[in-house]
């Protein structure tokens, strides 16, 4: 079972030079197999020129683990982000030192045996410090693996067939090291056939300035944790409308976007699941109140046949609202022998988001991305710097691929902040962009998608518009209103907190 | 062979009908034996879920008999079981180039299309099959429900609204009230979901979205709404798993055992049943097994078999607590109240009752015939558990039965005071105070009963005005609680 759910990975920008790089989570191999080879984790460094170099061997950061996704951050405020690998066994803890990383997973107070799936850093106690969220899966091994599918078929199993694992949240003490707050916090279920996670995402679900947890399940209900603001955490998904679909009905979650989909300034989400399910827009009417506006937006039918993983929404055009991008790929390597028309490989999806309607244009503006593979994971970021945010999809036993976005250039901005007060990297920071009638918001995460993460810098498209002004909410609570003359167009700029009573 | 006919149209229709689909018509059904034995065969392989083997058998026949719809419908439908529908849409054109007025061709074809995504397709042969059968409410409202998928509001409130009333069904209601929720009328939402747990109280979006209704206007009985959807919900999904458990190789007695068990609660008794005999063929001394078949049997009235599994479980434990405690029940329901005490008492030294089965006991004693033992056994309930809603509201109708209504009284305004959501509390404290003639008091209490009553009627799951009627004094607050829930 554990082989066709990964891998993931993401863009980070490890040795700080502006450029992004790529982070691959890779398996490796299994009992059983012939090939006992390791299959080492992969650091890509961006040269700054569009192409990239395999850094893994010189910067020590070649996991040898059963890989399945990554995200990163900060741990220590130094300035250097480092990275947190999820494992079908102990995940890992890289530091990175001077861009070289270092395992300290032993010291770290991590001790995450489990399968872990996606991961997500942000400061949930507004501490300064990163802390992080594990969504574990279920509890297979090796010696419960049962066998599944019809006679004379053998099949990967439903998570039925499994318990589930309880997620875990970490605690950072802002020096690399973490305590398990997972019981304390109020982030576990009673009953562990209620939590398969496989992807996680903080957002301000209630705009209160604390960040709060989503967790897509396997088959199970989904997870809101609102953050109390006191180091606890309640389960409001029922009662959020984010728990089940509008049929009041568990799907097989996997992967999960946040973003503003109808420009009314709320954080909504969306979530990616099985085939003949629908990937679910929960439409956030503020307030943490959500509804389930799938087949409003269109996005009922367009994805029916297709299982999804990775998902991301962002403004693909810079016309200045959230487009969307699903990966997808089947579980069943095998699923063709059981139904002629359904296959293993299936093309991705990408949506351009015509005032709240997703529209789908794939073959219209991406055939690359129709061509059918096993997608799982996928990420945002500019790698060759010319605005427009590409695409990094990894796959299912095959080589990640890099989509550069060439669509016609819009006015844009991109901003990367650096928190006084909060961790370094500004995590949980909330931006709302006012040009003319129009508002658009962002927030700085870590995680999302499915086993991977975007670029946290926050990119606006602007279309043929200009930036009055911004207005900054800081991790730590503090607002800061940016005129839009300050910002350079098509262009990044950064910022840092300004100091307590500086003015802003 | 109009026999034979018949017989193969009522196969069919239920082969279709399980399919969610709607029964063939008859006059379009082969009159070739041998056809009809492999429709029959095909069926049968369908419902076994065995629908490769059924496509396989199917495309064997098509390659002899290319021209015959109903092959090619029958053939769609078993790819359409496989989620193959992108093939089974194939066989359904195929079938209506031959017999462009074939229903079920139209249907599947429909039903296929829908299932991919492709909404707007399915319009077309979605209405072709109501010109075909104007009176398939089924069909309707697949057709309201897709309108709406598609945004077309007001169409699809016409096909839902006149699909339901064709037929009083909780899901064209709750898919009612999904339109109105996408257009914004949360009030005409409320109403249609309302609608639906009227029809069916447990019927999960209805609970679910109308739990979150309540809510949204900051009700707290949309929270014991949610809290239920999320109780079936649970409950649905663990018996989903077992049921899977059970169907692989080498299934555990314990994973029946607890199959058994989640089929009881869910009231699906035969199942249940089927289960614990299993359980027992494989493993006779299993005690849970039978005190589970027992309980079961006894449900049903079924005094004597019930009473030969409580015998064979305290053949195997004569000391055990539950099948003591089953044996005093059936005592008392044989009319040996006496000899039920002493099993009671032998229960109880093996294990300490809970609140939960003091109270049982005493709706025992009650609904035979004993409200003098029942009001101690409800006493004893709340001993232990002061808060027992339920055990303190059926002590009150007990005492208010025994013309104890000032004991009663003070139960009953315990009860409003600590669960003031619990409307049948209000309903019986109206009928007390009318009872003493306050009047005032008692418009009080049944105005709040009325604003708490429909949805906890639908929560609970019972007529309890039916019930309140056979209670002493109650034909006149009945009247007032009327005239109070028919005011605008």
């Amino acid at each position: 079972m554990v082989e066709t759910m990964g891998s993931g990975g993401g863009f980070l920008d490890y040795d700080g030079d502006g450029h992004l790089d790529i982070y691959l989570v890779q398996a490796g191999p299994l009992p059983g197999f012939d090939d006992l080879t390791p299959l080492p984790n992969r650091l890509l460094r961006n040269r700054g020129d569009g192409t990239f170099e395999d850094v893994t061997e010189m910067t020590g950061s070649g996991e040898l683990g059963y890989g399945m996704g990554a995200c990163f951050g900060d741990v220590d405020n130094d300035g250097a982000v480092d990275i947190y690998v999820t494992n079908f066994g102990p995940d890992r803890l890289l530091h990175n030192e001077g861009g070289r990383f270092r395992d300290v997973t032993a010291v770290s107070g991590i001790d995450n045996p489990r399968w872990g799936a996606s991961c997500a850093f942000a400061d949930f106690d507004r501490d300064g410090c990163l802390d992080l969220y594990v969504a574990n899966y279920v509890g297979f091994t090796f010696e419960n693996h049962r066998r599944c599918g019809p006679e004379g078929l053998a099949m990967y199993c439903h998570p039925d067939v499994y318990d589930g694992e309880a997620d875990r949240l970490y605690r950072g003490r802002c020096d690399g090291t973490f305590d398990d707050v997972t019981g304390p916090a109020g982030v576990r279920v009673d009953d562990p056939r209620e939590s398969k996670g496989l992807g996680v995402i903080w957002i301000d679900a209630d705009d209160d300035g604390w960040p709060d947890i989503y967790v897509a399940n396997d088959s199970t209900r989904n997870f809101l944790y609102r953050n109390n603001g006191d180091g606890t955490f309640t389960d409001i998904a029922v009662r959020s409308g984010t728990a089940y679909n509008e049929l009041g009905f568990t799907e097989a979650g996997m992967g999960i976007a946040a973003g503003d989909t109808d420009g009314d300034g709320n954080i909504d989400l969306f979530v990616t699941h099985l085939d003949f399910e629908t990937n679910t827009l929960y439409r956030n009417q503020g307030d943490a109140d959500f509804l389930d506006a799938t087949t409003v937006a269109g996005l009922a039918g367009p994805g029916v046949t297709r299982v999804g993983f990775g998902v991301n929404l962002f403004d693909m055009d810079a016309d200045g609202d959230l487009d969307l991008f699903v990966a997808n790929g089947h579980i069943l390597d095998n699923i063709g022998e059981r139904n002629g028309t359904l296959t293993h490989a299936q093309s991705d999806q990408l949506f351009e988001n015509v005032d709240g309607r997703f529209v789908e244009i794939t073959r219209l503006t991406a055939p690359d991305l129709t061509v059918p593979t096993v997608s799982r994971g996928s990420a945002t970021g500019d790698v060759d710097g010319d605005g427009d945010l590409d695409l990094l999809v990894t796959r299912n036993n095959g080589a990640a691929a890099l989509f550069r976005n060439d669509s016609p250039p819009g006015h844009w901005i991109r901003l990367r902040l650096v928190s006084r007060y909060g961790g370094r990297d500004a995590v949980g920071t909330r931006v709302r962009l006012y040009s003319g009638d129009r508002v658009q918001v962002r927030e700085l995460r870590s995680g999302g998608s499915y086993l991977s993460q975007s670029d946290p810098g926050l990119h606006f498209g602007l279309g043929g518009g200009a930036v009055d002004r911004l207005e900054v909410r800081w991790p730590d609570g503090t607002l800061q209103s940016i005129p839009g003359d300050r910002l350079r167009l098509n262009d990044e700029t950064s910022f840092v907190q300004p100091a307590a009573g500086d003015p802003s | 062979m109009t026999a034979r006919r018949t017989l193969t149209v009522a196969l069919l229709a239920g082969w279709l009908c399980a399919c969610g689909e709607t029964p063939v018509s008859p006059e379009r059904v082969s009159e070739d034996p041998a056809i009809e034995a492999l429709l029959l065969e095909l069926q049968e392989l369908h419902g076994a879920g065995r629908s490769a083997e059924g496509t396989a058998l199917a495309r064997e026949a098509l390659a002899t008999h290319p021209d015959h719809p109903g092959l090619r419908v029958a053939l769609g439908l078993l790819l359409g079981s496989g989620d193959d529908h992108e093939t089974a849409i194939e066989q359904f054109r195929q079938a209506l180039s031959i017999d462009p007025d074939r229903f079920d061709a139209w249907r599947g074809l429909a039903t296929a299309l829908t299932r991919l995504g492709r909404t707007l397709e399915s319009i077309d042969p979605l209405e072709r099959c109501l010109e075909l059968r104007p009176g398939n409410h089924e069909v309707r409202f697949q057709l309201g429900r897709n309108l709406s998928a598609l945004g077309r509001y007001d169409e699809a409130a016409v096909a839902l609204r006149q699909a339901a009333a064709d037929r009083e069904s909780a899901d064209i209601f709750a898919e009612l009230g999904i339109l109105e929720n996408r257009r914004g009328d949360r009030s005409a939402a409320e109403r249609a979901f309302r609608g639906a747990l009227r029809v069916e109280p447990g019927h999960r979006t209805a609970l679910y979205n109308l739990g979150r209704l309540f809510l949204r206007r900051g009700d707290g009985v949309g929270q014991r709404l949610l809290d239920r959807h999320a109780a079936l919900t649970t409950d649905e999904d663990r018996r989903e798993y077992y049921v899977n458990a059970t169907q692989r190789p080498g299934a555990a007695i314990s994973t029946y055992l607890a199959l058994a068990e989640l089929h009881a609660a869910a009231g699906a008794i035969d199942e249940a049943i089927d289960a614990y005999a299993t359980v027992l063929a494989r493993d006779p001394d299993r005690i849970p097994a039978a005190l589970g078949l027992a309980a079961l049997r006894l449900g049903r009235g079924e005094l004597d078999p019930a009473t030969g599994w409580v015998v064979h479980a305290l053949t195997l434990d004569p000391d055990d607590s539950k099948a003591n405690l089953l044996l005093g029940i059936m005592r008392i329901h044989r009319g040996q109240a006496g000899l039920a005490r002493e099993a009671f008492a032998a229960s109880r030294e093996a294990a300490k009752w809970t609140a939960a089965t003091h109270t049982h006991v005493a709706d025992v004693y009650r609904e035979n015939g004993h409200p003098a033992l029942a009001i101690d056994a409800y006493r004893d309930a709340l001993e232990l558990d002061p808060g027992g809603t339920r055990a303190r509201y059926a002590l009150a109708e007990c005492l208010h039965v025994e013309g104890r209504s000032t004991e009663a009284l003070t139960h009953v305004r315990e009860i409003t005071d600590r669960a003031p959501d619990f409307a049948p509390g209000w309903m019986l404290e109206g009928i007390l105070e009318l009872d003493a003639g306050r009047e005032a008091a008692a418009r009080t209490a049944l105005e709040r009963a009325v604003q708490l009553y429909a949805v906890e009627r639908l929560w609970r799951n019972v007529t309890p005005l039916r019930r309140f009627a056979d209670l002493p004094g109650a034909k006149e607050a009945l009247q007032l609680y009327e005239g109070l829930s028919t005011q605008p």
